[in-house]
């Protein structure tokens, strides 16, 4: 992710000097925003330690990672998490591996890519949105290679941006002019304010039923486990019963015997 | 090696059994069944070792201090509370299967299939899944009666003065046993007028030494009321004391309260034959019939089995829940030794089949007249509540879902009956010929099945709780890293509620109550609220905090 942005920057340090201007300095001065930021949620996206890391507990990944049939690199997939997705621990750590399932796929799992739950994750790696991200992740680290592509696509950015941007640096001024319009182009605003709250409200709630199907998910996991624990118990318990009945007859079959 | 182990191949095997069950629940285990009492225990092994749970010590009545002893070193060894609770649960079971070995200790005639019919007790193997005395008093009941065995046959003093020291002990662990440490004594005494003054003397001097012991033990009960039941409510603390018991004594002498008592007798004394399918009833005979012979131990079983059971009566005499009126936990503790003595007098060659028929049919019979009797109450008081936990030996057959009183009672007293005709007849066959002695499995097995279906029927529901309030537990450690946040219950709602599971879990953040409503405005800031989660304060407090959370037992108000 830093490389991908580092590059951006530099395309976008060499490119402002064909574009030049308020509008490129704006979009750099944004980048390096969004890096300051990634790099603070890298401080807490640090992987857990591995005495932390207990059967049963519910983590979740940092990044997109692979689940491998064995505590090898070159084993097989059994499945591709993506970042933010939540994995309970099936055996401990060792070796810098453990294992882990999501839903019905188990497998091994390296321990540098699990954080604690609740851990912000990069916003490009969220479980459910990461796939397009991803492929512009993929589209970006192209685009060095690319250097036809690479203009064109910056400048269709760049094209909307302003607009975008103007749009918002125009609307004090559109206010102050003509009330009507100004009603009109602040209406989005005032709607996008009013949504906010709702917004947050929503994530809040997003992240409580999240919350709540991790811990119902844990507690199925454990009852899974226990109930096997007790069924094992249930059998050993039932075969030491017929034990001590066979060791009693054979026992009372030796002593008739020794008696005839 | 391979020696000993043929010959004590049952003892291993039941020995493993046991391991065995302990284990099978063992991964459902979070925390406490009955909160407070379990709460209790815990608590004097947390202020032995530093810790102040004194704000919520304060919330339930007082207990007693003697099975935290035990509970100490288990305490001490594992920090985290889900394996201290655990491994203390495998001490209970290993107490049991001590039982075993100690009753075989009481007689040659006693094999290991014995022992095994009177430990695998439904009762036991259920109160071991949780850190009940239970098991701990059963072992001592047992110690004693062969300590005193001991000392009658060889006369060596040192087995009197240990009988003397494990009956003050087995009081401290829990007040009912006084009957025991009052039946000990009187045996004594009637033992040593009757051979003679020296055994007298000898008698006095060990009194002095128990009423020392016992004045040591409520300087130590003083000393545990000063420091960890400091705000606890005065009529609360008495509800275990003597102090609470007062009232019940004097509402004997009334009409109403002689009626209940007669009742609340004939329903300990029905409790005892339904629960051993009658077998206990012969262990009665049995010891009877050695009294007459002069058999001193005979005459402390007899005598603790009463006053066990005048104290279960008494403690039960107001109508109140429908097990109260069999209540067995109280005075099931004499169980194993009525088993043993069961078996005994039904393997004796003067039982015919027809006498034993016509006994088995008398207690019937009786066990009609007293099943009567105690439907009478309910239909009288019309209580409702059932707490199966406490008649562990009938309450396998409690149905939640067609529940009646009369009728849980009635269908108590037909299985059970039946189960009286066929455990019976079946011990007297098996105890014709020695051979056939591995056929009490089949007892032990029908014991072991009640134990676990008793467990999966109140033991399981908690644990889940139990569970869920360990995510509690994890949350406040979250928000709560350096343990420089202050911990708050408010007791709205419930007045002891879940909170001691929270408390044990995170021994090391004690946590404060705030004892009403109003109270709850100087709360906020970094404080962490806790609150029953069936406190009508849920609206308001949801107000004042940034988030909460909802798990278990508990609402948890934080501020981020």
């Amino acid at each position: 992710m830093t490389v991908i942005l580092g590059r951006d920057i530099l395309y976008y340090i060499t490119t402002s000097r064909v574009y030049g201007g308020l509008i490129m300095k704006k979009r750099l001065c944004g980048i390096l925003c969004v890096m300051a930021m990634l790099l603070m949620m890298g401080m807490t996206v640090c992987a857990v330690d591995a005495e932390k890391i207990k059967k049963n507990s519910v983590l979740q990944t940092n990044s997109q990672v692979e689940l491998r049939e064995a505590p090898d690199e070159n084993s097989a997939v059994t499945a591709t998490l993506l970042g933010g997705t939540p994995v309970i621990i099936k055996e401990e750590a060792a070796d810098g591996w453990c294992k882990a399932a999501y839903q019905e796929k188990e497998g091994y799992v390296q321990i540098s890519y699990l954080v604690l739950l609740g851990t912000p994750i990069a916003p490009d790696a969220p479980a459910d949105t990461a796939a397009e991200p991803q492929q512009t992740e993929g589209e970006a680290v192209s685009q060095p290679a690319d250097t036809a592509a690479g203009p064109q696509q910056t400048d269709g950015e760049a094209a909307q941006q302003p607009a975008d941007t103007a749009a918002a640096e125009s609307q004090p001024a559109d206010t102050a002019a003509e009330p009507q319009p100004a009603d009109v182009e602040t209406a989005p605003q005032a709607a996008d304010n009013a949504v906010r709250p709702d917004r947050n409200a929503l994530d809040d709630e997003f992240k409580t039923i999240e919350e709540a199907a991790i811990v119902a998910y844990q507690e199925a996991e454990t009852a899974k486990d226990q109930a096997a624990s007790e069924k094992v118990w249930g059998i050993v318990i039932a075969v030491l019963v017929v034990a001590i009945f066979a060791v009693g007859i054979i026992t009372t079959l030796r002593n008739n015997k020794g008696k005839k | 090696m391979k020696a000993w182990c043929v010959r004590r191949r049952y003892d291993i095997l039941f020995v493993v059994l046991m391991f065995c069950v302990a284990s099978h629940g063992i991964s459902k285990s979070y925390g406490f069944y009955f909160p407070a009492d379990e709460f209790g225990y815990w608590s004097h092994a947390a202020r032995l070792a530093g810790y102040d749970w004194s704000d919520i010590a304060s919330l339930s009545s007082y207990y007693s201090f003697g099975y935290s002893l035990v509970l100490l070193p288990v305490f001490l060894l594992f920090k985290d509370g889900v394996i201290a609770y655990r491994v203390a649960m495998f001490v209970n079971f290993a107490l049991l299967a001590a039982c075993f070995f100690v009753l075989q200790k009481m007689g040659r005639s006693i094999s290991a299939f014995h022992a095994a019919v009177a430990v695998f007790y439904p009762t036991w193997l259920f109160y071991a899944g949780t850190t009940f005395a239970e098991a701990l008093l059963v072992t001592l009941y047992i110690v004693i009666c062969l300590l005193l065995l001991k000392y009658i046959r060889t006369d060596n003093k040192l087995y009197l003065v240990f009988m003397f020291a494990t009956m003050v002990y087995m009081y401290i662990v829990h007040m009912r046993a006084v009957g025991v440490l009052v039946s000990g004594v009187i045996v004594l005494f009637v033992r040593g007028f009757k051979n003679g003054g020296k055994r007298v003397r000898y008698m006095l001097v060990l009194l002095m030494g128990a009423a020392f012991l016992l004045a040591a033990a409520f300087l130590a009960k003083k000393f545990w009321t000063g420091s960890l039941y400091t705000d606890a409510e005065q009529v609360l603390k008495n509800a275990n004391d003597y102090a609470g018991q007062f009232g019940k004594i004097a509402y004997i002498f009334t009409r109403e309260g002689f009626e209940n008592l007669i009742i609340s007798i004939a329903g300990k004394i029905l409790y005892l034959g339904l629960s051993s399918f009658g077998i206990a009833y012969f262990g009665i005979g049995y010891a009877v019939k050695a009294l007459r012979k002069g058999s001193y131990v005979s005459l402390f079983v007899l005598l603790s089995t009463l006053a066990a059971v005048m104290i279960s009566a008494i403690y039960t005499i107001y109508p109140g829940r429908v097990d109260a009126l069999t209540y067995g936990r109280y005075h099931e503790y004499v169980m194993p030794i009525l088993i043993i003595m069961g078996i005994r007098a039904l393997g004796e060659k003067a039982l015919t089949v027809k006498r034993t028929a016509g006994i088995i049919s008398v207690i019937l019979v009786l066990e009609a007249v007293m099943t009567w009797l105690v439907t009478v109450s309910l239909h009288k008081n019309g209580q409702t509540s059932f707490f199966g936990n406490t008649i562990c030996g009938i309450s396998w057959l409690y149905d939640p879902e067609n529940f009646e009183p009369a009728g849980f009672y009635w269908r108590a007293y037909a299985v059970c009956g039946a189960m009286t005709v066929a455990a019976c007849m079946g011990v007297r066959w098996i105890g014709r010929r020695k051979g056939r002695e591995m056929l009490l499995v089949i007892l032990v097995a029908v014991q072991v099945l009640n134990s676990i279906r008793l467990s999966s029927m109140y033991i399981d529901s908690s644990r889940l709780g139990c569970f869920r309030d360990t995510i509690v537990m994890q949350k406040i450690e979250e928000l709560n890293p350096e343990n420089d946040r202050d911990v708050y219950y408010s007791t709205d709602g419930e007045p002891f509620g879940n909170i001691g599971i929270l408390q044990f879990m995170m021994r090391d953040t004690p946590i404060h109550i705030v004892k009403a409503y109003y109270d709850l405005d100087q709360y906020g800031g970094e404080d962490l609220l806790l609150i029953d989660y069936r406190s009508d304060q849920a609206q308001a407090l949801e107000e004042k905090f940034d988030s909460h959370f909802r798990k278990g037992h508990f609402i948890l108000y934080y501020n981020e």
